[in-house]
């Protein structure tokens, strides 16, 4: 919960509000996302392949971590995060099935537009595994609105 | 049947990488919940029918891991690590609608770095994704 209201979102953040969300991300979330992606990487689906390179196992497509990470913003803002126009990922250290991943995201920039009710606002954001080792810098672009959820459409 | 994929050395600057991929009702509601993303634009039919769109839509997190995913299908085991990736949605994706990915190779570095380019369409042409990636390449 990031204890902002469910109106008046984007006024209520201010740069420098974080958030964050953990999640433990499975077998489950690795065969899913190489199915979905339709991914044939070894990298992801290969554990012989795999434990001969320098990452000693299989890892995570990604794009799940990216993804969990883009959806920590929209699914903690309330619905007020009404377009996700921008993101930005730098990989630094693999995410292997079992970890802990804590995605935290701070506000950095916000422009106001009247048009959406709210504003464009830019969040920095970081993802860490239960080791506290940093495994994805990233940076979303997202339109928020004032209004409450429901009533903040793309028109 | 050997499969080969182009590596490092094979790939040249302009050089296109495609794949192309059906995403349907069950690549939302899946991608959805893998994501752990049940913002109603997703999964909630009578809201969506409320906005610009008219209908849900599928969860951008899912678009680029299909994006992704094409540049994978291409350099197969040759693919040793993804750098950084930038990119930005410009419409949505729909349920049903067959997804185009285009890669395209801009640079070439020594340290078997190679930095592409990619665009997303659908089968009416029109351009969803838009972005780039720098990836560590065998071969």
């Amino acid at each position: 919960m990031t204890g902002l209201p469910a109106e008046g979102l984007y006024d209520a953040l201010e740069i420098g509000f974080a958030f964050s969300r953990r999640l433990s991300l499975t077998e489950t979330h690795l065969l899913l996302g190489n199915m979905l992606f339709a991914d044939s990487v070894p990298l992801h689906t290969d554990e012989q392949t795999s434990a001969e390179s320098a990452y000693g196992r299989r890892i995570m497509p990604g794009p799940v971590v990216a993804g969990v990470a883009a959806v920590t913003l929209g699914m903690s803002l309330q619905g007020a995060a009404i377009g996700y126009l921008e993101q930005r990922e730098s990989f630094k250290a693999p995410i292997h099935p079992g970890d802990t991943v804590t995605v935290t995201w701070t506000v950095t920039e916000k422009v106001p537009k009247e048009r959406f009710h709210g504003g464009i606002v830019t969040f920095s954001g970081r993802c860490v595994n239960q080791d506290d080792v940093l495994t994805l810098e990233c940076l979303g672009v997202a339109i928020i609105t004032n209004r409450p959820p429901g009533k903040g459409k793309l028109t | 049947m050997t499969i080969s994929y182009p590596g490092f050395d094979e790939l040249r600057t302009g050089q296109r990488l495609t794949g192309r991929l059906t995403v349907t009702e069950a690549h939302l509601v899946l991608a959805s919940g893998i994501f752990g993303d049940f913002a109603p634009l997703h999964v909630d039919e009578e809201f969506a029918k409320q906005t610009a769109v008219g209908a849900r839509v599928v969860p951008g997190a899912l678009i680029v891991g299909v994006a992704t995913g094409a540049l994978g299908k291409n350099l197969g085991p040759n693919v040793e690590r993804c750098l950084d990736q930038q990119v930005r949605f410009r419409d949505p994706v729909l349920p049903g609608d067959t997804v185009t990915t285009v890669w395209e190779v801009v640079e070439k570095r020594d340290d078997h770095v190679v930095r592409l380019d990619v665009v997303c369409t659908t089968q009416h042409g029109k351009v969803v994704l838009e972005g780039s990636a720098t990836f560590v390449l065998a071969g």
